[in-house]
């Protein structure tokens, strides 16, 4: 049996070798703490980039394009015919009381159409803010206005469709607008221009596989070609139409193929799933017509 | 030398002898209660250290709601039911549990002093565990009945009720063995 100063002795001895290892623990997590804490803020930033590169490509949805469509009309009086009508017969009217001389008349009944025209011009632009013009001669002299959307009277009508998306808000490639060009459709109309188009302009881009936003290009359509200048398989594709077609973005597969003597990083040949033909498809830092003088379109 | 209370604060200052006065004062008392519980001296000594250990290492604050010896018997109890515990599972019969014989007799002759308390002792030893613990606390260590039911872990009716027991049965014993105590 131990004496008391022995188990005393043990007592302490096994105190300080415990101290010893609670310091030695300490000092090794003060030591690697920091070194830890950079490891995990290294691996946080770097998920987070992965992450933010790995974001699927996703085109605009309705609710995050904004559509603005300008519509210039030259008109003639003609445009309000009923109004600048009414006008002039209470002119007529007003003038026969108040005044004698034909020119008095002539004058109160320009002045009248003016006002009258004006007043239907504001109305029919109170949608959309315009500017309007008009000049103050009689409505037998033209009237240059512009409103929104009277397309039925015009006599000359110009169009400007235009599509701006924010890259920042989708992630994923720009298009260029919902609609095809040629025309609006109306709405319920049953047949819609998309569908008259050759494969490759409906399917107007081509993501390849594996296509990750900013490091992959994305591809646009070009042209029909070859199969002489078509080399060996790259992978599958998504091809995706450029507008929404019946409220979607169409779809569907294909081949993605090298073009000899060219880098995939500028050009590849798709071949739509249940088509024979090769279709050239660009970057959008190729140009397209020097392309054309070097591989030629294939005569459809 | 105080209860011990200021040599265990004198420890917790860094003064080391606080121990060595701790374990002088301790260490044979609870080293006789802690028989009870492993029915060895060897293993009682082993509890006994580690009880000094466990203050000098964990520091346990001691609130002062008890006496410092109670609470000191308290944790040296909870390592003997630990050590007991254990020792069922890992049932090995040590050489060292076969030659103590020595080193308690030794012990009893330095604590308990009188031949008398030392035969009491021994009678007390035919009791159930419960009955010795109860005996010893009360008896030769002068517990009163709430520091007895602190330290064995039960309410004061049950340690009284034990106590009664107890002593009914260690006079039985003497009986049979031709002695009698007048305390009891």
């Amino acid at each position: 049996m131990k004496t008391y100063d022995e188990m005393a002795k043990y007592v302490l001895e096994v105190r300080d070798e415990h101290e010893k290892k609670r310091k030695r623990r300490i000092y090794i997590a003060k030591r690697a703490v920091p070194a830890l804490a950079g490891v995990l803020g290294a691996f946080i930033i770097g998920f987070g980039l992965w992450n933010n590169y790995k974001r699927p490509d996703t085109l605009p949805t309705p609710s995050t394009v904004v559509e603005c469509e300008t519509t210039m009309t030259a008109s003639t009086a003609q445009t309000t015919p009923k109004a600048v009508t009414t006008a002039l017969t209470t002119s007529a009217v007003t003038s026969k009381i108040d005044a004698n001389t034909t020119t008095s008349t002539t004058a109160a009944s320009s002045s009248t159409a003016v006002y009258v025209t004006t007043k239907a011009a504001t109305t029919a632009a109170k949608p959309e803010t315009t500017a309007t013009q008009i000049t103050s001669k009689p409505a037998a002299e033209t009237i240059s206005s512009t409103t929104p959307r009277i397309t039925s009277t015009t006599t000359l009508t110009q169009t400007v469709t235009t599509t701006t998306t924010d890259p920042e808000m989708t992630g994923g490639p720009p298009a260029k607008s919902t609609q095809p060009p040629g025309g609006e459709t109306p709405p319920g109309s049953a047949h819609n221009p998309w569908y008259d188009m050759p494969v490759h302009k409906q399917y107007y881009n081509a993501f390849l596989e594996g296509y990750v936003a900013v490091l992959k290009p994305i591809y646009r359509s070009g042209y029909p070609i070859s199969f002489e200048y078509v080399g060996a398989r790259i992978s599958s594709a998504d091809m995706k139409s450029q507008y929404y077609v019946d409220g979607e973005v169409k779809s569907c597969k294909a081949e993605a193929y090298f073009i000899n003597g060219f880098s995939d990083d500028d050009i590849v040949a798709i071949k739509f799933d249940g088509h024979d033909e090769y279709y050239l498809y660009h970057t959008d830092k190729t140009d397209l017509y020097s392309l054309m003088r070097i591989i030629p379109p294939l005569e459809t | 030398m105080g209860n011990g209370e200021s040599s265990y604060r004198r420890f917790l200052a860094g003064d080391d002898s606080g121990m060595v006065e701790l374990v002088h004062e301790f260490r044979d008392g609870l080293m006789l209660y802690l028989q009870s519980y492993t029915h060895n001296i060897s293993d009682a000594e082993d509890c006994v250290q580690d009880t000094f250990i466990r203050l000098a290492v964990k520091k346990p604050k001691f609130s002062g709601k008890s006496s410092f010896k109670t609470w000191l018997y308290a944790i040296g109890r909870n390592i003997a039911a630990d050590h007991r515990r254990h020792d069922k599972r890992n049932r090995n019969v040590s050489l060292d549990a076969q030659a103590p014989l020595a080193d308690e007799a030794d012990l009893e002759r330095a604590y308990l002093v009188t031949e008398q308390r030392i035969n009491l002792r021994h009678t007390m030893q035919k009791l159930k565990d419960e009955y010795q613990q109860v005996l010893y606390l009360t008896y030769f260590e002068g517990f009163s009945n709430d520091e007895t039911a602190r330290i064995i872990g039960k309410s004061r009716k049950q340690t009284e009720n034990l106590l009664y027991n107890a002593r009914k049965a260690l006079r039985t014993e003497l009986e049979k063995g031709g002695f009698s105590y007048e305390n009891l």
